[in-house]
């Protein structure tokens, strides 16, 4: 029969859950390994390649390229202005940078828990570290894309002007809500790893579906808006990606404005809370199955 | 045995088997640890398709454990492989959770197990900063420490290999090291000593005696009955999940080694 021994004064009881301030102060405490740990897995990653971590740089740019090549020069004439004006290749690149950036934190938390099992079974520290980590890793891998995209939008002719400068408030923006979704996605695979072989096909729909090659305007009757365009408008993807439109193109006027900066904040938080109530739900179990 | 009456139910009226309450840096409550474990196959496509979930063995692997522990105990726990003592070390660190009863210690138990590995891919030199970091020492402090942890790991030569060339004995040497770089206040250690060479074994008997030193508790599972008899002030018996015997080292050590050779 438990209860039957009284535990003294300053005694905490073991197996619980923490408390949530305590938690957070304990993974505060330790910010420094979730730096070092993401800037070695960020030197690691492209460790086996000639050119290294130049690819952070070239992968978008082909990928740009490709799209452009494709929807800006061989379809061009197919349905008209798909997007971002006169400028395509700057609203194609902005889209591909932020909604490719967005899909490598999301992915890259499936494996915060699952590649790490050594350092969970080793240590003891709160679990939620291991996920900040990737997304400071994906923070540092930005950086060289942000010059690309600054880059392209001084060629392409949005020039460098003062709205850039909304530009890091959408990014923690989008960093927070993709955090979010890394800690769903580390909770997930760590329970069922075949979710790892699921997500590319999500982000697969989710490319189309959310803005980056056109658009969904253009397709939107604005009079009288469905569900379905709704569904469209408030994607938290194609949220975060005009606000990264809004404030690098001059020219770029999304007309759901005002709601998206209200939009894209409460997606960032809904996302932020969730994930980490989520995460947290199976603190205990982490590197043990 | 007059020693299992103490050791399962506290006497009527005596609160925690009659030990100082200042003194007191573990309690075990009436712990049991159930393990649902799954049987090693698929569900056929018909099983799924009728939407049978597969039914889970349990396994009662600790049945009511309760005892007390104090500052500056080391509390060796020996049993026959199967008897509980890895899962309630697990459950003692918090690993586990409990199915009945509870828990309690003065802080968050540091737990050492065997085949940890850390990062396999990365040298050891960074294991060891990682590591300091991960328990929550300042990275100023940190660089200061490194040197101290690679010589009581007496890995030198080994230091900037990833750890995936390291043997079994080198690994927990290192984890050893870096886990009590920070004098932890209780430490659970599962069998990693065992690997470790005669020299480590002298080096880590002095390390646990600071810990003890220091107010601390330390808990040790280990095969090797003379490392217990040597290094604890205190031994616990499991059998199936149970307590049998809970006394001085050389009385319980004697008793089990008899137990095992007349079975």
């Amino acid at each position: 029969m438990p209860g039957l021994i009284t535990p003294p004064a300053g005694l905490i009881p073991l197996g619980g859950r923490p408390r949530l301030r305590d938690y957070l102060r304990m993974a505060w405490n330790r910010r420094e390994f979730a730096f070092n740990l993401a800037h070695g897995q960020f030197r690691a990653q492209h460790m086996d390649t000639v050119l290294g971590n130049v690819w952070q740089l070239i992968n978008p740019v082909l990928l740009i390229a490709i799209y452009y090549l494709i929807f800006g020069v061989l379809l061009s004439g197919a349905r008209g202005d798909l997007g971002g004006g006169d400028n395509y290749v700057g609203f194609l690149g902005i889209g591909v940078f932020i909604y490719s950036y967005q899909q490598r934190v999301i992915s890259a938390g499936a494996s915060a828990i699952v590649g790490n099992l050594g350092l969970i079974r080793s240590l003891q520290f709160p679990r939620a570290v291991l996920p900040t980590a990737t997304v400071i890793k994906e923070v540092l891998g930005f950086a060289s894309s942000l010059v690309v995209m600054v880059a392209l939008m001084a060629v392409s002719g949005e020039g460098i002007h003062l709205d850039m400068l909304w530009f890091p408030v959408a990014f923690f923006l989008i960093t927070a809500f993709a955090m979010g979704g890394a800690l769903v996605t580390a909770r997930m695979t760590e329970a069922v790893r075949d979710v790892r072989n699921v997500l590319p096909f999500v982000f697969r729909l989710g490319f189309y579906l959310s803005g980056v090659l056109y658009d969904p305007h253009r397709f939107i009757d604005g009079t009288r808006f469905e569900t379905y365009d709704w569904a469209l408008l408030f994607n938290p993807f194609y949220v975060y990606i005009s606000l990264a439109r809004e404030s690098m193109m001059s020219t770029f006027e999304p007309r759901q404005l005002p709601w998206i900066w209200a939009a894209a904040v409460v997606w960032a938080v809904v996302a932020l809370v969730f994930g980490l109530w989520y995460f947290l739900g199976a603190e205990k179990r982490y590197g043990r199955g | 045995m007059a020693d299992t009456s103490t050791a399962t139910t506290p006497a009527a009226g005596v609160d925690l088997f009659g030990v100082d309450p200042d003194e007191v840096n573990v309690v075990l409550d009436d712990v049991h640890v159930v393990y649902r474990v799954y049987e090693d196959r698929r569900p056929s496509l018909r099983e799924a398709l009728r939407g049978e979930r597969r039914k889970p063995r349990e396994i009662h692997a600790v049945r009511g454990v309760s005892f007390v522990a104090r500052r500056g105990e080391s509390i060796g726990i020996v049993g026959r492989n199967g008897s509980g003592k890895s899962t309630l070390l697990q459950a003692l660190a918090g690993l586990l959770p409990v199915e009945q009863g509870e828990v309690w210690a003065r802080a968050q138990p540091t737990l050492l197990g065997v085949g940890a590995a850390m990062q396999n891919k990365v040298s050891g030199r960074r294991n060891i900063v990682l590591g300091c970091l991960a328990l929550g020492l300042p990275a100023d402090e940190v660089d200061g420490r490194v040197e101290d942890i690679i010589e009581f790991a007496g890995l030198q030569e080994f230091i900037d290999l990833p750890m995936d060339a390291y043997s079994s004995g080198m690994r927990a040497r290192l984890l050893f090291a870096i886990a009590t770089a920070v004098v932890p206040d209780i430490l659970v250690i599962d069998e990693a000593l065992a690997v470790g060479d005669e020299a480590f074994r002298l080096k880590s008997k002095e390390r646990l005696a600071t810990v003890r030193e220091e107010a601390g508790t330390v808990f040790l599972v280990s095969h090797a009955l003379d490392t217990i008899a040597e290094s604890c002030s205190r031994v616990i018996w499991l059998e199936r999940g149970r307590i049998i015997a809970d006394g001085e080292p050389d009385e319980i050590v004697g008793r089990y080694r008899d137990a095992q050779t007349a079975g």
